[in-house]
């Protein structure tokens, strides 16, 4: 069950637009997947546009996208609005200096990379992603920005699971999304 | 600073050169007619050496094409080239400072825009993970589909697989069944193309499916580096 805010009538149709795979990447998973709503040309921009007319003349000078899927929605926004763009990455993909923060996954652990002196003090930062689960990568992407003195101004996906409180762990940063899923994981 | 241009002559050109915009006179726009890649790849610039530093000519030009050689410029020099890495002897073309440059990273993606906004092209498939940077937003400003071709196992669903050769080994691309239609126009994006291995994979995977795929689409060319049969 799928929840949408302020009646946006962009929003209902860009719900429509995420398909549901049972059982993805294990049994149990319901995978939300976006693949299918960058298929509809006008949805894809629609969804685009609403992350810009939040953050346009918000003096955001770096978008920061998590690998991989955060780059489809990251690198756009971040054209539009005139800001950096910057590869959040999977350890070993960056090539030159680089720093990491490790973060903890249901099972195990991972690692989140960013390059040196690809974002600056006291820049104000956007953190975007598909979707925030967990909040576990978001946490490790907020740090790394941090660490370098950059200010986050919010984090922004385009799915929530509200269920797994991604929310609560982002230590009071703001979260903003566009669908709301619930019933994700069983 | 000088730019290290290849010759054409290592290509076999033939036909008459279809009218592209040159994106600059020093960079002549080189064609292949395929054997192995089933479709006409004209490589963009600019053209970067594997062996040493990146150089670069600035030309003093006197014709309608200074708009397009400065915005050329200054991608080229938005370009870090990282020695050794991911091995020794590989100078890797680092294209996340391009990205930095506000200026230069939309003039990227202004000048393919302007390349294929009237070519009829529904579908722009980038490839993971650098593929995903460029791709979109030429795909938003086209008004195309975006298709996500992608390592082993990341895409949710029915896919089709395509396997290619690396130095060593292999590896495999995959694409969602039923993202693209028989009869789309496609655009294949990545950032770099090297040995070409990556982008021979992705056209056949289109091709398998009956997609027409119009052409390759890369910020930088390793030309050194032949193409695989």
């Amino acid at each position: 069950m799928c929840a949408y805010r302020d009646e946006d009538p962009r929003l209902h149709d860009l719900k429509t637009k995420i398909r549901v795979v049972p059982n993805f990447p294990k049994p149990g998973i319901m995978f939300q997947d976006i693949t299918t709503l960058l298929l509809d040309p006008k949805a894809f921009k629609n969804t685009i546009d609403m992350f810009v007319e939040r953050y346009k003349g918000k003096n955001i000078s770096v978008v920061a996208g998590i690998e991989a899927r955060g780059f489809i929605f990251g690198s756009p926004i971040a054209l539009a609005i005139g800001a950096k763009f910057v590869p959040m990455r999977k350890p070993k993909k960056l090539p030159g200096k680089v720093i990491s923060q490790e973060y903890i996954l249901e099972y195990g652990r991972d690692c989140l990379e960013l390059h040196v002196g690809a974002v600056e003090h006291g820049e104000r930062a956007l953190v975007v992603d598909d979707l925030i689960a967990t909040g576990g990568t978001l946490c490790a992407a907020m740090d790394l920005l941090e660490r370098v003195g950059a200010e986050v101004v919010e984090c922004a996906c385009v799915i929530e699971l509200p269920e797994l409180k991604g929310r609560e762990r982002l230590n009071g940063k703001p979260l903003y999304v566009l669908v709301e899923c619930f019933e994700c994981c069983q | 600073m000088r730019v290290v241009c290849c010759s054409n002559s290592s290509l076999a050109v033939t036909a008459t050169l279809p009218s592209f915009p040159c994106l600059g006179p020093r960079f002549l726009p080189r064609i292949a007619i395929p054997i192995s890649i089933p479709s006409s790849a004209i490589r963009f610039l600019p053209l970067r050496s594997t062996a040493s530093p990146r150089q670069i000519t600035t030309m003093a030009s006197k014709n309608a094409q200074d708009q397009q050689d400065s915005r050329l410029e200054s991608i080229s020099s938005a370009i870090r080239v990282i020695p050794d890495f991911p091995k020794p002897g590989i100078m890797f073309q680092d294209i996340t400072t391009l990205l930095l440059d506000t200026k230069a990273f939309k003039d990227t993606i202004d000048l393919f825009v302007e390349r294929y906004r009237d070519k009829n092209i529904s579908v722009v498939a980038g490839i993971e993970a650098r593929g995903f940077i460029f791709g979109p937003p030429i795909a938003l400003a086209i008004g195309a589909k975006f298709v996500p071709m992608r390592k082993p196992n990341k895409l949710p669903g029915e896919v089709i697989s395509e396997e290619y050769s690396l130095e060593y080994g292999t590896d495999k691309m995959e694409m969602h069944v039923g993202a693209v239609q028989p009869g789309d126009r496609a655009l294949i994006i990545d950032d770099l193309i090297a040995t070409g291995g990556t982008l021979g994979a992705a056209i056949k995977l289109l091709e398998r499916v009956g997609v027409h795929v119009v052409e390759c689409a890369c910020v930088i060319e390793l030309p050194e580096l032949k193409v695989q049969p």
